[in-house]
């Protein structure tokens, strides 16, 4: 029964991964439809969670690239190997069948020019063309006594014939939205970008919290994305200057009432009014703790939660620390030594570990086994 | 030249153009995989396209009579993640189905959406990284319970149980949290 099942869910998982639809799998097995029906729901409504296509431009983009290293392998081996005048003189009929599958893997694949846009970076000069400001339409803001932003990369697509990525780092990084509600504008760069029609900004947001006015309590406030895209065309020209306002707001979802920040379209760009505020950038970490509340170390170090594999365990008991790790995003192994121990270690488990990472090392850390079941 | 030469040229340009040609079709599965677990569309097509570049360069040390070739082809998608999220560490941003925002988007759906896909991740993190790697090849790779038996070298009937029992638990915790 359980091993029918087993094939059944098997059997309507290919069918929903080839477009059908849950009723018809239903309908086809009855006996089964009262628990199959909310598994096969569950597999819907995570697959439609993350839907997602990549770009058409972005996938040939790619093939351009698979398809030239493709041609550049086989000439090297070619050149490697002198296959080729062998094979003239051998027969003409295998040049010419080499002949057409290059040309054919050409024509089906299309070995056009790049269609992503080639990157200019552009310098910061304090009299330059372009000044790119950032500012926050009123929404929830004013549930907010600090809203800081780190803007890490701000990217401005020229369009026309020649199109380009011009991209530079805001020399003010660190901005607080309250400061800058309704008109105010803060200025985080301002340098010499190419005269043109320009069609498309991008920001990078690396880091973005928020505290509460009410209750002082620092909240999660969610983005989109880590790359946000206002698509609203101005021009730039050479002896005039523009000022670009990227407007930010933050807004409060209705049904899960968690804080979002968003670009706004409507407030954005080089025609909007603008009251311009004295350059204020925040300091760098204070050394008090604004993050997770911290568990373990001295004043100012942020306790961060990493996941891996232990690789080693001391010898003489399973139990014991310290272990060996590898830990996503540190180089090399890590050692962990365990204060605090959910589940039950084993080589080549993996495990969340909670602590200060010092010199690839984790003292008195927080460990979770992840497949203790 | 010799026989077995030539046989060896034959033999890696045959792979070349089965390469080539699992193309269109693989490269949004791929994408698609990588996607659920960078967040990222950008980073997710990039990535993509590094996959079929080191297939490309891995060629020779593939084996015929080993796993199919699209089977191979998710291992090193599995193998490029890996190396991406080592190399750039523990980024949390939410994933959502177009990072764009463009005009005449909804800001508030929009919002919920990225809820919506973050309360299944949350669930998705709470099955076993076996049962997590099963779901992430068979709904967002498009594979098979065989391939994804090649991939992970288990029997198809212990991909169908692992299957059945993350399914199970996906329901036990999305119907919980209604």
């Amino acid at each position: 029964m359980t091993d029918n099942l087993d094939k059944i869910v098997d059997e309507c998982i290919d069918r929903i991964n080839r477009g059908e639809s849950v009723a018809a799998c239903l309908t086809d097995y009855p006996e089964y439809s009262e628990e199959l029906g909310p598994l096969l729901s569950a597999i819907l409504e995570t697959k439609t969670a993350y839907s997602f296509t990549p770009s058409a431009q972005a996938k040939n983009f790619h093939r351009q690239r698979f398809t030239a290293a493709l041609v550049v392998s086989r000439e090297r081996r070619e050149k490697r190997q002198p296959i080729f005048p062998l094979i003239l003189g051998w027969s003409k009929i295998w040049a010419t069948a080499a002949a057409v599958i290059v040309i054919g893997l050409l024509g089906y694949f299309g070995l056009r020019p790049a269609l992503m846009p080639p990157v200019m970076i552009a310098q910061p000069n304090l009299e330059g063309n372009f000044v790119f400001l950032v500012s926050d339409e009123v929404n929830a803001i004013s549930d907010f006594e600090k809203l800081s932003l780190s803007i890490s990369k701000v990217s401005l697509h020229l369009g026309g014939d020649e199109e380009k990525k011009i991209e530079f780092k805001p020399e003010v990084q660190k901005v607080d939205l309250t400061d800058l509600q309704g008109n105010r504008a803060q200025e985080i760069w301002r340098g010499d970008v190419p005269e043109g029609e320009y069609i498309k900004v991008f920001i990078e947001v690396s880091q973005v919290s928020g505290i509460l006015w009410d209750s002082g309590e620092e909240v999660d406030i969610k983005l989109p994305s880590s790359k946000l895209q206002i698509s609203k065309p101005f021009r730039v020209g050479s002896s005039e200057l523009t000022n670009f306002v990227y407007d930010l707001t933050v807004v409060k979802a209705g049904k899960s009432g968690q804080y979002i920040l968003k670009p706004q379209i409507g407030q954005s760009g080089a025609d909007q009014n603008f009251i311009k505020v004295k350059l204020k950038e925040q300091p760098e970490d204070s050394g008090e703790s604004k993050g997770k509340p911290q568990k373990h170390g001295k004043p100012g170090e942020q306790s961060e939660e990493f996941e891996g594999i232990i690789i080693a365990i001391t010898e003489g008991a399973d139990n014991a620390s310290p272990w060996t790790m590898t830990l996503e995003g540190v180089e090399g192994d890590v050692t962990v030594y365990v204060a605090e121990l959910e589940g039950v270690p084993s080589l080549g488990v993996e495990a969340k570990v909670e602590g200060i990472l010092t010199d690839n090392t984790i003292d008195g850390a927080k460990a979770e086994i992840e497949n203790k079941e | 030249m010799g026989a077995k030469a030539k046989k060896e040229i034959d033999e890696r340009r045959d792979r070349e153009n089965r390469l080539a040609s699992l193309y269109d079709e693989y490269f949004d599965r791929i994408a698609h995989y990588i996607y659920v677990r960078v967040g990222d569309r950008n980073e997710a097509e990039d990535l993509s396209g590094e996959v079929f570049l080191k297939a490309l360069k891995s060629l020779k040390s593939y084996k015929e009579r080993g796993i199919p070739m699209q089977a191979w082809l998710f291992r090193i998608a599995h193998n490029v993640l890996v190396d991406h999220l080592r190399r750039k560490g523990r980024i949390a941003t939410v994933p959502i189905d177009g990072v764009t925002v463009e005009g005449g988007e909804d800001p508030v759906a929009m919002a919920e959406k990225s809820i919506e896909i973050e309360r299944v991740n949350e669930v998705i993190q709470k099955l076993t990284p076996e049962q997590r790697e099963v779901v992430r090849l068979r709904f967002f790779g498009d594979l098979s319970s065989k391939e994804v038996g090649a991939i992970l070298r288990k029997s198809d009937g212990a991909v169908r149980e692992m299957q059945r029992a993350a399914v199970e638990k996906l329901r036990g915790i999305l119907t919980s949290e209604c």
